[in-house]
């Protein structure tokens, strides 16, 4: 992470936790760029890797509502009824989330290729393409060819994005930002870190998440 | 995560916002039930559903 930004006129370092395939988290997306509209706080964000399931095969065989049901014990109906919920207030912000072809997957690879990205100033790009991917397109965010063909839909090089993420080049910054996770106390995402001081967990309304960007500025200004 | 394996933080943060709000924690995505309804009745009263 970069230091605190300290100086008035610099923008409000934001550091994000985040998964690929975290319903709540594409939708603590859309309300926190809601909030930087309303707030008119300028911010420089770069996102972080957090594995939620690092045991996921890559080719894992059924459908999110059949993973979360084998892993949590719950009758399907319950997870459908949960992934329902949450669907609802994608839907609300423009997110079309079609759980019905989801591939539930490993995000590892898909992390690295946020890293890569970033080393490429693209990030909240990728970032972006990445979360459509997974919930919207059901493209599968989890084996290389698809990542290379995803990366390549804006313009990457695919052979070089097949390179680097065949030779697990950006692994040891996925697992730096899971430590750094660590030392913070994340134990869910989307967790934001607003200015090096301000923890803030969840898919918060936008209004919550304006307040903190104004209260750091008020801060700065005092 | 149990309470056994809880990280313990080495960078202290002042924790802000709601606490009842969408998380992801492991391989589940909670909510609470009634937050989440509320949020989507009032997104409907709006007209924004």
């Amino acid at each position: 992470m970069n230091e605190t930004a300290t100086n008035a006129n610099e923008p409000v370092k934001v550091d994000i936790w985040s998964d690929v395939q975290c319903p709540w988290c594409y939708i603590g997306k859309r309300r926190f760029e809601a909030a930087i509209e309303s707030s008119g706080v300028a911010v420089d964000i770069e996102y972080h890797s957090f594995e939620l399931a690092p045991d996921t095969p890559v080719e894992y065989e059924g459908t999110p509502i059949q993973f979360l049901s084998e892993r949590k014990g719950l009758p399907m109906a319950q997870v459908d009824e949960m992934l329902t919920r949450v669907t609802d207030i994608a839907t609300s912000l423009g997110l079309n989330y079609d759980y019905e072809h989801i591939h539930q997957t490993n995000t590892v690879k898909a992390h690295e290729l946020l890293h890569y990205a970033k080393a490429h100033g693209r990030q909240l790009e990728m970032k972006e393409r990445l979360l459509e991917a997974y919930f919207v397109k059901t493209e599968h965010v989890g084996r290389i060819e698809d990542l290379a063909d995803i990366a390549a839909s804006i313009g990457f090089d695919r052979d070089d994005v097949v390179r680097v993420l065949e030779s697990s080049e950006y692994l040891p910054a996925v697992k730096a930002d899971m430590d750094l996770a660590m030392q913070y106390g994340i134990q869910g995402v989307p967790f934001f870190v607003i200015d090096g001081k301000y923890g803030v967990s969840g898919a918060q309304e936008s209004e919550s998440f304006a307040n903190v960007l104004t209260q750091v500025l008020t801060e700065r200004d005092a | 995560m149990d309470t056994a394996t809880k990280p313990i933080p080495t960078f202290a943060l002042q924790q802000v916002g709601d606490p009842n709000v969408g998380v992801c924690e492991g391989d589940a995505c909670i909510v609470d039930d009634h937050h989440s309804q509320a949020f989507v009745n009032r997104q409907i009263d709006e007209g924004l559903v």
